[in-house]
């Protein structure tokens, strides 16, 4: 099947540094208006309000020129849903961010040892579809090294499991 | 006589301790198998590998972090000659022949030219380190707030100037990675910048958490995207294998004026290996009586490109251990492994720590040994090695980079950051911005604002201290000179392709 050209479709990393930048020049607004040193210091949001502006103005102008410019894209597969999420993380890239951030956020309760496992596992199972078998055994091989390298070789003071 | 006493006292501390040696011999097998696999480069491989430093003496760290780098540059070759894929950008130069001569079924031949290659290119970039880092340390008392300002400047000019992608990208990431270094207190005045009230991003990002972030974890979500496999159905014949170390000394001036080369675009910053091999190869094949063979497996156009990229190194880490100013994303992993261990890079390097830096001084050399043995000796295991790892490359790499930040200082936050950083990795190379610009953007951020405001604390807010002084005078015009070229070359392209537009219409 032919791709199809269309317009006004832009790529999110320029987006969502736009939407970051936003808030630093906002955020330097107001640093500078509180800022009262009458010293030769230009103070905290001179260079954040410069810098912010300009690079500010270089996304803005690479996103116009991504909206205009006619793009083929390959075609959508059927099954998938509407919506921009979508075409800037596919499905196996969306299960690994979920993956990494579930294990990331939920370490403070479970443990690092714990959260490790729910990575490997999770990865092997659910991102490359290997069989429970190599899961399993992958996992154990793979914290078993990781332990060993960090905790028992290099002596790394790691907390394995939750502080409380 | 005092640079070799220095060099003598630096080679006997790596060599008198076995420990060292071990984790010089580790870093080289570790750093060449990880960099021998395509995609993941040096960078990705110091980033990835960082943690593994923490638990160790300062020399020892060190000397693993530059192990690794040697490692990565010489194991970059080897997927290049055996599968025609590259192992990083600096690689790439080496499939032009060297695919072609295993493919005409010398892949020995081809392994052990490029590692002597390696190492006669990496023994030139040692002796001009060793030769020049000292000088321009002593140099360096020249330097003050405005003229470090104006270099740091400079810097990232250049690194946005000469990268790949299109620069208003390359500067827009720089300006990024600057920004992301100002999240936290103010160093001068304390106020709280841009942290959204989070206690965490008091101390602002750290350049570790940002670097694996960015390059390790974001090399993970392409081989995800990618279904993480090397596509190879070449099955290599053992005996091929193994090295032939005859008829290799032939080249040995192609190697030396690679080196030379190498060493010399080494030093400046954004240059980078990438664009040394390319030089190296084009002049071989621009001064060569056998140029038609370029491309065809002719063994100039790879082990002269293949001196150039390990003798970039010790040009990459003069600027890096003289004046704290990385020029390049490896030099800011071993300014971080410097900063890690406690030490403050920059010019008091060369007399507060002389021990520790003419370590690493020597660790060069004693790596690039270690890698001429290792690459024509295990040349046979490599091949074996590079396919069994690379199915579970994915999750190996994941599980080191939490791990690896975990340990930092044992805070979740972290991770959830590095993951953060990891997305936006992937994003940006989605988009097509350089990630090596934003993470120098990131590592020269807090010296480009300090250096900026100090010097107009200092002159009282006169400006003119950015213009009144020989180095600021030399810095100014530079910078001037650079981007009028810039500007020039990139008038000049849209020029041209205005008017290839136009042949083509008509």
């Amino acid at each position: 099947m032919a791709g199809r050209t269309r317009r006004g479709r832009v790529s999110a990393f320029p987006v969502l540094a736009c939407l970051w930048l936003g808030t630093v020049v906002w955020q330097a607004v107001e640093l500078a208006a509180r800022h009262t040193d009458t010293s030769a210091d230009l103070g905290p949001a001179f260079l954040p309000l410069a810098l912010g502006a300009l690079v500010l103005v270089l996304l803005t102008a690479d996103l116009v020129r991504q909206a205009r410019a006619p793009r083929t894209e390959p075609p959508e597969p059927q099954d998938a849903t509407a919506g921009g999420l979508r075409r800037w993380f596919e499905p196996p890239l969306r299960r690994f961010a979920v993956l990494a951030a579930a294990a990331a956020a939920l370490g403070p309760w479970i443990g690092l040892a714990a959260a490790m496992i729910v990575l490997i596992a999770g990865c092997l199972r659910y991102v490359e579809r290997r069989t429970w078998t190599q899961t399993i055994v992958t996992t154990v091989v793979l914290v078993a090294a990781l332990y060993v390298v960090f905790v028992v070789l290099l002596q790394v003071p790691i907390d394995l499991l939750p502080a409380y | 006589m005092e640079t070799l006493t220095l060099l003598s006292g630096g080679l006997t501390a790596i060599l008198s301790d076995p420990a060292t040696l071990a984790w010089c011999a580790l870093g080289v097998t570790i750093g060449t198998v990880v960099g021998a696999l395509p995609g993941i480069g040096t960078v990705t491989t110091m980033a990835v590998l960082l943690p593994l430093t923490f638990g160790l003496s300062p020399v020892s760290a060190l000397v693993l972090l530059v192990a690794i780098y040697m490692g990565g540059m010489f194991g970059g070759r080897i997927s290049s000659i055996l599968l025609n894929i590259p192992g990083d950008a600096s690689s790439v130069v080496s499939t032009f022949d060297g695919y072609p001569l295993a493919r005409q079924g010398r892949v020995g031949y081809a392994l052990t030219l490029s590692a002597v290659a390696s190492f006669v290119g990496g023994l030139v970039g040692f002796a001009g380190l060793a030769l020049l880092a000292a000088v321009l340390a002593k140099a360096a008392i020249l330097f003050g707030p405005a003229e470090y300002f104006l270099l740091v400047c400079l810097v990232l000019l250049l690194t946005s100037g000469i990268s790949n992608s299109t620069r208003p990208k390359a500067i827009a990431a720089v300006g990024l990675g600057v920004l992301v270094s100002t999240v936290g207190l103010d160093r001068i005045t304390g106020d709280e910048r841009f942290t959204w009230g989070i206690v965490d991003l008091w101390d602002g990002a750290d350049l570790v958490v940002v670097a694996i972030g960015i390059f390790g974890l974001s090399e993970v979500i392409v081989r995800i995207r990618d279904g993480g496999k090397i596509e190879s159905t070449d099955k290599l014949p053992l005996r091929s294998l193994f090295p032939p170390a005859r008829s290799v000394a032939r080249y040995t001036p192609s190697m030396a004026r690679g080196g030379l080369i190498g060493f010399l675009i080494g030093i400046f910053p954004g240059a980078g290996a990438s664009m040394a091999t390319f030089i190296a190869y084009a002049a071989e094949k621009t001064f060569g009586k056998d140029r038609e063979s370029f491309g065809k497996g002719n063994p100039r156009g790879l082990a002269a490109p293949e001196a150039a990229d390990n003798a970039s190194v010790g040009g990459a880490l003069i600027p890096t251990l003289s004046l704290g100013i990385p020029g390049s994303a490896s030099g800011a992993m071993i300014l971080g492994g410097l900063v890690m261990v406690g030490l403050q890079p920059g010019p008091e390097l060369f007399t507060k720590s002389a021990d520790i830096v003419w370590a690493v001084i020597a660790a060069v050399l004693v790596a690039n040994v270690l890698l001429l043995v290792l690459n024509t000796v295990l040349v046979p295991f490599f091949a074996t090695a590079l396919r069994v790892i690379s199915p579970y490359l994915t999750v190996f790499i994941a599980s080191l980079c939490f791990v690896g930040v975990y340990s930092l200082r044992s805070n979740f936050f972290d991770v959830l950051l590095m993951v953060a950083f990891g997305l936006i990795g992937y994003l940006m190379r989605r988009s097509g911005y350089p990630l090596t610009s934003l993470l120098l953007g990131v590592v020269l951020g807090p010296m480009l604002e300090d250096n900026f405001r100090r010097a107009l604390l200092v002159s009282r807010g006169d400006w003119s201290v950015f213009w009144s002084s020989p180095v600021t005078v030399i810095l100014l015009t530079t910078i001037v000179v650079a981007v009028v070229a810039l500007l020039a070359h990139a008038g000049w392209r849209r020029t041209r392709a205005r008017a290839e537009r136009t042949a083509v219409m008509s």
